[in-house]
């Protein structure tokens, strides 16, 4: 039990805090009857079961193999830290890195506004919004291979859908997946294209949680549109815009839009311009079967993500940001 | 889930029996009705039924053959066990459309299995997963590899390396042996011992559309002999909705097999004799990266080849993307009759650096491999060596389907003399055969690392614009370090075929 009067180490007294923290929790405690533990169990526990067979265990496999050179073909050696540091010397890993950061920022970036503003756009009734959010939706619920195909077909140069819409602008000879300096953007367009439906849905959950009385009480004291969405929406989207933030880093980095989409329209050329870190494990583990050292980048990429996520929870508190939310 | 949150759902939990009630605030206000209400017994039920159709469905699944994997004739894709029959994993008899080469793996494993106590099971993998996907790597890794596969060059070393190649040497008879054509075996043998037996012969060479010849007034006179009549005839043939020549520019082992030619015509190599250390920072190795470059930086050519890639003569050449292609000899059997009516194509040799030089192609071509970790060793060399090596009158016809069925040249004698004997070769064919791939060279086989400082030359400097010299220095630096240490099979470079 920490007592009220605990000062942190700058003095600041936070024992009212810690033990209000306590009391809730305490309060949230409840016994459960066998019936419903059971109940858990029984329903949690396929996806449990699931979950430490295809994820849990294949991920502390992959851990133990980074510290092996495997062949592929049944061969293994124990190898130390030697994957960790050619991966310190390899050009291309690093390649990976920065282009799986840049494509990450990049995506995040814009997902999140242009999510957010779809969702203050479609948040209220509106003749034709049912339509609206399904055409914004439709392309999240469509495969990424059927899309990296399909945009394909679209960007081809002369001939495509984007070059007959660019011609009168001279930019029919471009090719967006097949120049390195365009490839990159052309997959985030992509992403964005694909993701922004399902984020606007995510966001327009999270306005819809906003109590009218908020915005009631700010109109009576003549607040602008602006000051609401500075002063209410936009403090109150808070663990929204967490949820966002927190799952559309992990998906930019290592979800599938960061392999299937990439693999189909580019395979991480022209040039390695695509190449991201997944593409590149994939490359290390599938076409050079060295499975020691994809593992080992894999370590690399948990442990980045998991910083990532770590400092996020850090400075929001979990997604609470603070005890009055 | 889309469109729930969780900081919505609200559970309502009745502190004695009654129902368990879930209230979940949905986006849409017109979805915001109250869910249907459960009690905890019938969710019970409902777990308890999910639960048993969930285990059921996997214990069928796990008890049926191959564990519920599918194949396009039903059976395992896995590797047999003991008793069980010979895998044999191919890219061609995808079952829509079924084309000449893919029946032509049906009727031999219906034919062998009809003569032949150890039953042989054909499983077919799309060529893109087989070619680069996870397919075979991921059942060698397993442990459970097909027990009989076939083999690019590019890709020879990383299965020998693995030590998965049989040998296959003290299967084969003199006579057998002595009926390919001379340096055929070569490109897989290690040591004096064959680990793969060679299915065809794949020449390169320029396909170009009649067509658009004629619409800028060329007569097959011009076609273009050395590298600057390429560039200036593939200009001539640029228009605003069509390339004029079209290189693969999709990175990887392929591209670089269409791109050694031009490399040893200009008299630079990979690496050299032995495969000791790196050839690649030459001047002619430079002189070819920058061919390739040329004809980006001039627009003659895409950026990005349309279908699978390069070698896919009816997406491109027969579409009209392009004027010129170049492409293999079993691009004649691509496209329907309608796509070569509307787009009468002809073939020429690859032009050399200078006028007067020779045109050199490059020889490519898959063999037959039998996995040593086999559990039907013997059975699955056997099976290998009658598809592709038997001399009877049957194992030579056999070999002629799969030479005409695959678009290919045989590389067996007395297979071409059939061939030659029967008169049914396409005259396309012929002429691969002919005019082509003489004085060509064999796929070189590298393991994967020289493959993609090879391949990222290319990339960088066809596509990326980095100077040709620099691309060739990057890769030549990095195939020395790779070299350094490699203790692998040996690696063949150009090797001029007999054909």
């Amino acid at each position: 039990m920490i007592p009220a009067s605990t000062a942190d180490r700058d003095g600041r007294r936070i024992g009212t805090a810690v033990s209000s923290a306590h009391r809730r929790r305490r309060t949230r405690r409840t016994r459960y009857q066998p019936r419903e533990v059971f109940a858990a169990w029984l329903l949690l526990g396929p996806d449990a079961i699931g979950l430490l067979l295809f994820l849990i265990a294949p991920m502390l496999l992959a851990v133990a193999f980074a510290f092996f050179n495997i062949s592929g073909f049944g061969q293994y050696s124990f190898a130390g830290l030697s994957n960790f540091r050619r991966i310190a010397a390899d050009p291309l890993f690093w390649n990976s890195a920065m282009i799986s950061a840049v494509y990450a920022v990049a995506f995040v970036v814009l997902e999140f506004v242009i999510g957010l503003g779809l969702a203050l756009l479609t948040k209220d009734a509106f003749r034709g919004l049912t339509i609206v959010r399904t055409v914004l939706f439709t392309p999240y619920v469509v495969s990424l291979v059927v899309i990296g195909v399909l945009w394909k077909f679209l960007l081809t140069e002369k001939i495509g859908f984007a070059a007959a819409l660019l011609r009168p602008f001279g930019l029919q000879n471009v090719s967006w997946l097949g120049d390195p300096r365009y490839a990159l953007g052309t997959l985030v367009f992509i992403s964005i294209w694909v993701y922004s439906g399902y984020y606007m849905v995510i966001f327009v959950a999270g306005l819809l949680d906003i109590p009218d009385e908020y915005y009631e009480a700010a109109e009576l004291d003549g607040a602008t549109r602006w000051q609401r969405l500075r002063y209410i929406t936009w403090p109150s989207l808070r663990p929204t815009s967490f949820f966002v933030l927190l799952t559309s880093i992990i998906a930019a980095v290592a979800g599938p839009q960061a392999f299937d989409l990439v693999f189909v329209a580019t395979q991480g050329g022209p040039a390695n311009s695509t190449e991201t870190l997944v593409t590149y494990i994939y490359q290390q583990a599938f076409q050079f079967n060295d499975f020691g050292y994809a593992s080992a980048i894999s370590v690399v990429l948990l442990i980045a993500l998991l910083v990532v996520t770590g400092i996020l929870f850090t400075l929001t508190r979990g997604g609470r940001f603070d005890d009055d939310d | 889930m889309p469109g729930i949150t969780a900081s919505r759902a609200e559970h309502i939990r009745n502190q004695e029996d009654g129902p368990i009630m879930t209230k979940l605030s949905l986006p849409f206000p017109h979805a915001a009705e109250p869910l249907p209400t459960f009690t905890r017994r019938q969710l019970l039920r409902a777990g308890v039924g999910t639960s048993a159709s969930i285990g059921l469905a996997t214990l069928l699944a796990a008890c049926s053959p191959g564990g519920g994997a599918k194949t396009s004739h039903g059976s395992s894709g896995t590797a047999a066990t003991g008793s069980g029959p010979i895998t044999l994993w191919e890219f061609y008899s995808q079952e829509q459309p079924l084309l000449a080469n893919g029946q032509w793996w049906r009727d031999l494993t219906a034919s062998w299995n009809k003569s032949h106590k150890a039953k042989v099971v054909d499983h077919y993998v799309t060529n893109a997963d087989y070619s680069s996907g996870t397919a075979l790597a991921t059942a060698f890794a397993s442990g459970t590899g097909p027990d009989v596969f076939l083999v690019s060059s590019g890709d020879f070393l990383k299965y020998y390396n693995g030590g998965v190649l049989a040998d296959l040497s003290s299967h084969l008879t003199k006579a057998q042996i002595a009926d390919y054509a001379p340096g055929i075996l070569d490109t897989r043998t290690v040591n004096g011992k064959i680990y793969g037996m060679p299915m065809e012969v794949a020449p390169l060479a320029f396909f170009y559309s009649k067509k658009a010849l004629d619409e800028a007034h060329l007569s097959e006179s011009d076609l273009p002999r050395t590298w600057d009549q390429l560039l200036e005839i593939g200009a001539k043939l640029t228009k605003p909705s069509r390339f004029g020549l079209l290189f693969d520019t999709s990175v990887g082992a392929y591209q670089n097999f269409t791109w050694y030619p031009f490399m040893w015509m200009a008299g630079g190599d990979v690496a050299g004799p032995g495969g000791k250390h790196s050839t690649f920072d030459s001047p002619e190795v430079v002189s070819a990266l920058q061919l390739w470059q040329d004809t980006i930086a001039k627009g003659i050519a895409p950026r990005k080849a349309q279908g699978t890639n390069g070698s896919d003569l009816a997406s491109n050449l027969l579409s009209g993307y392009c004027a010129i292609q170049q492409c293999g000899a079993w691009a004649l059997g691509q496209g329907t009759k309608e796509q070569i009516a509307a787009t009468p194509y002809g073939m020429f040799t690859l032009p050399s650096p200078k006028a007067g030089a020779h045109s050199i192609t490059d020889l490519g071509g898959w063999c037959l491999a039998v996995n040593a970790k086999s559990k039907h060793l013997d059975d699955a060399i056997d099976f290998a060596i009658w598809a592709t090596a038997d001399l009877s009158a049957a194992g030579v016809e056999r070999a002629r389907s799969w030479a005409a069925a695959a678009s290919d040249i045989s590389t067996r004698l007395s297979v071409r003399k059939a061939a030659s004997e029967k008169g049914d070769m396409p005259a396309g064919l012929t002429w691969f055969q002919n005019v082509a791939a003489p004085g060509g060279k064999a796929e070189p086989r590298f393991p994967p690392q020289v493959v993609t400082a090879v391949s990222t030359a290319i990339q960088n400097a066809q596509l990326k614009g980095v100077p040709a010299k620099t691309a060739a220095q990057t890769a030549s630096q990095q195939i020395d370090a790779f070299l350094s240490s490699y203790s692998g099979g040996s690696i063949a470079g150009s090797q001029p075929l007999s054909v």
